[in-house]
């Protein structure tokens, strides 16, 4: 196994999921590229996620209602520990796309059953996805298509449909919009009992064909009396749909693409990888597995390590299980989830239905701090099991030199690529105190202080900040 | 009304008592209760996290005892005084899992993120501390659902090392046993645990889907239930109570339609019986005061097809058995309330076709 293998696991674990500890990166890298990305895209061979944990220590995730701002604590545990890091990497991929929000939902756990819908389908076909994403109560309120009657038409849901999860502006004109809405008039979600004073229940689907227009509708170019599942069939045949999910999918996996709104007018970085992704999706018939598939097997890939910016949850998620220490619910978790928000994403609460800007608009001074000050105080805390087996690992290296010291800690935080100078910098900080020892309690005790600041310094890098 | 009868029993479903509320009136995610003295129930509160700008230690929300009385019907509930709030410092409780009250009325209350048992008066007022994380065994420890006998010798589970640890009531340790696995014996995330009046001790085996019923000393007698979401099996068990007459009441986390959560009911001997799904059928007086505040709520409520779902158990984390009175307590924990049944025994059914 070489070191290049290595980074490569590592490249694809960061993008297929939240990254991977040193051992698990051996492990898999042993196993094979291949072979790993076979076993990412087939979750169902892993143990699934065991919720009654959860719901043992903090009952209050079960429906969290609107409590401020904790409503992704149970996801944030699930990403946490997930042995489906693709699958869960996924749900973070549709709820990016199918943004919808607590702010107007304002039921934590309708947005719960989004997420547990994008787990269970996120890999699947991408119509049956959108069409149950049409069902879902969430949406249908986020979207106001309980609003869109047969006699009174709202066009929301139809138009973000086209807008945003399906072809993107410029492939449709407004009486497209209006047709596509007709066809959904009827889906709504049936009454529930109203939250408090015995907590929140379940919202349903329900479809009233007394309040659908059954009518004729003519939509890009097809005439017929069409229900949703009909325009959902019809948009998917668009190539424009397809383009449009491979360059989300080449956003998200492979390396930063201008912000959604340009897409209509700004060609993609990389145009051929857009169209193989999207001719896999046609040709497949929208098989999201297959495509991940080629996508992940591809050079274009291989080749865009460090080429995207980690959203904050791949910040948080990504940092807490390099270092370890966060499995258990402990106290403190719905703080813990507040973390993303901190640094610009609420999770289950996107600023709006086109989800949150990436790339280099994650970044603000406030932002920056904030992935900066949460990282380093994990990486600093020796104590972590993450950062003792990388201390482990430096001793049995003999990392005794500054040089030694800085080459061995990027290797086992990424292994990590920094420019020349940022190394330099690195070796000078560590310079100052000359070389490390191993050999007594003392010493090694020094050392691994030594190298908490040394992991301290490297998060904090401008590299750090890419996956 | 009548709700469920078999062979020679038979469950009346009574009332229901709560809502939610983070004090006063109301419990928040309530998992454990106990009866005390003076016909007092006194109710731990899991409560929930919030945020604000505060240490982890300060954060929570809703944790507490609550005292209230039952009342024979809806209506006749009353709410005494709550005790205790969220916190690490002396009384205070950050996780508090499970109740007992010894012969003198004293009550004990552990929690299973300090590890600790805290003691408090039938008032309430706090009297000490004590650790359960024994010298000789480190390690994890989550001092989960807690069991007093006959004798005021307390049983604590710990749910994260799997153990059952025997102390007195002044926190001297007695002994243990078990270990991880899912053998005769051995636990897997034990959580609720009672005495019977014989003082042979039932614990549930959360994780290993099964209520395990043990000597005193912790030698393994018979097991109750196993993993499955079919008629009397059991799928993540919480709690265990048992009656005067030897009928055993395991609640768990098992699907009834609409929400989580079922209490089942063995005879001593491990047959089963039937299942309580939840029958709330009304909304408890402390919870309709709450609808009749609130014109939308009611204009909301107007519109259901069925309010079928707030009838059933969420979650349901304790089960305690009021001898006295010859009721079931069952604490609903999603929906911070407990319903009641009562039991008539030696019940005649009339033919079939009178």
């Amino acid at each position: 196994m070489g070191q290049d293998d290595i980074a490569l696991m590592a490249h694809l674990v960061r993008r297929a999921g939240f990254g991977a500890t040193r051992e698990e990166l051996e492990a898999r890298a042993a196993k094979g590229y291949e072979a790993t990305v076979e076993e990412l895209l087939n979750p169902e061979n892993q143990e699934a996620l065991n919720r009654a944990e959860m719901m043992r220590y903090h009952p209050w995730t079960w429906r969290p209602g609107t409590l401020p701002g904790m409503g992704a604590a149970e996801w944030l545990h699930d990403m946490l520990n997930t042995k489906r890091p693709l699958e869960e990497k996924m749900a973070l991929f549709w709820h990016q796309i199918f943004a919808t929000g607590v702010s107007k939902v304002d039921h934590y756990d309708e947005l719960q059953d989004m997420v547990v819908l994008f787990r269970e389908k996120g890999m699947g076909n991408y119509k049956e996805l959108l069409l149950e994403l049409a069902k879902s109560p969430a949406m249908i309120y986020w979207l106001d298509n309980c609003e869109n009657h047969a006699d009174a038409v709202n066009e929301n849901w139809g138009r973000e449909l086209l807008e945003l999860f399906s072809m993107g502006v410029g492939n449709y004109t407004e009486v497209d919009v209006r047709e596509a809405s007709r066809a959904f008039t009827g889906w709504t979600i049936a009454p529930k009992l109203p939250r408090g004073p015995i907590g929140r229940f379940d919202w349903f689907f329900e479809y009233r064909d007394e309040d659908h227009d059954d009518t004729e509708k003519t939509f890009l170019g097809e005439t017929g009396n069409f229900d949703g599942e009909d325009i959902i069939d019809i948009v998917c045949r668009q190539p424009a749909t397809a383009e449009f999910i491979a360059r989300h999918l080449y956003n998200f996996f492979v390396a930063d693409e201008p912000q959604v709104p340009a897409w209509a007018v700004t060609p993609p970085n990389d145009q051929d990888a857009i169209e193989l992704l999207a001719d896999t999706l046609l040709e497949l018939d929208y098989d999201i597995r297959a495509t991940l598939r080629v996508l992940f097997n591809s050079d274009f890939f291989k080749n865009a390590r460090f080429a995207r910016l980690k959203s904050p949850t791949e910040v948080v998620v990504g940092t807490l299980r390099l270092v370890g220490g966060a499995e258990f619910p402990a106290p403190g978790l719905g703080d813990l989830s507040r973390q993303p928000c901190y640094m610009g994403q609420d999770l289950l609460n996107p600023p709006s239905v086109e989800g949150w800007h990436t790339g280099a608009e994650w970044i603000n001074s406030g932002s920056l701090m904030r992935r900066v000050n949460f990282t380093a105080d994990l990486v600093g805390d020796t104590q972590r099991p993450g950062i003792q087996d990388m201390i482990q690992r430096l001793k049995e290296r003999g990392a005794t030199t500054p040089e030694q010291l800085v080459d061995g800690c990027l290797d086992l935080l990424g292994p990590l690529e920094v420019a020349d100078e940022s190394r330099k910098e690195l070796v000078g900080f560590v310079s100052e105190s000359g070389d490390v020892a191993w050999d007594t309690w003392e010493n090694i005790a020094a050392a691994t202080g030594r190298v908490g600041e040394l992991l301290q310094l490297i998060v904090s890098l401008r590299e750090y900040q890419y996956a | 009304m009548l709700t469920e009868t078999v062979a020679g029993r038979t469950y009346d479903y009574s009332h229901s008592v709560g809502r939610g509320s983070a004090t006063g009136m109301g419990f928040s995610n309530p998992v454990a209760a106990v009866l005390g003295k003076d016909d007092i129930l006194y109710i731990v509160n899991r409560g929930s996290e919030s945020i604000s700008n505060v240490s982890w230690n300060r954060t929570g929300v809703g944790a507490r005892v609550s005292q209230v009385t039952i009342g024979d019907d809806a209506g006749q509930e009353s709410f005494i005084g709550e005790f205790s709030r969220y916190g690490n410092g002396d009384g205070q409780l950050i996780w508090p899992a499970g109740i007992v009250a010894d012969s003198k009325g004293d009550l004990y209350v552990t929690d299973e993120w300090l590890n600790r048992v805290s003691q408090f008066d039938k008032d309430g007022q706090f009297l000490s501390q004590w650790t359960t994380v024994g010298e000789d065994e480190p390690g994890y420890n989550g001092s989960a659902g807690i069991a007093i006998d006959a004798d005021d010798v307390l049983y604590i589970t710990d749910g994260r090392s799997h153990k059952v640890r025997k102390f007195t009531t002044d926190g001297e340790f007695l002994g243990s046993w078990g270990t991880y696995g899912s053998g005769d014996g051995e636990l897997d995330s034990p959580w609720g645990i009672t005495v019977d009046s014989k003082g042979f001790v039932y614990v549930a085996d959360f994780n290993n889907h099964r209520v395990q019923k043990f000597t005193k000393d912790g030698e393994f007698v018979a097991q109750f239930g196993s993993h499955g979401t079919k008629r009397g099996q059991l799928n993540y068990p919480t709690d265990v109570a048992v009656d005067p007459e030897g009928d055993v009441y395991i609640c768990d986390w098992s699907g009834n339609g609409w929400e989580q959560g079922r209490v089942h009911i063995f005879d001593e001997d491990g047959k089963f019986i039937t299942s309580l799904v939840g029958d709330a059928q009304q909304l408890s007086t402390w919870a309709q005061m709450t609808v009749d505040a609130n014109a939308d709520y009611i204009k909301r409520r107007r519109e259901v097809r069925t309010t079928e779902p707030e009838w059933r158990f969420a979650q349901p984390t304790a089960v305690e058995y009021d001898a006295a009175n010859g009721r079931l307590l069952v604490m609903d924990t999603q929906r911070s309330r407990f319903q009641v049944y009562r039991k008539q025994s030696q019940y005649m059914v009339p033919q079939l076709n009178l």
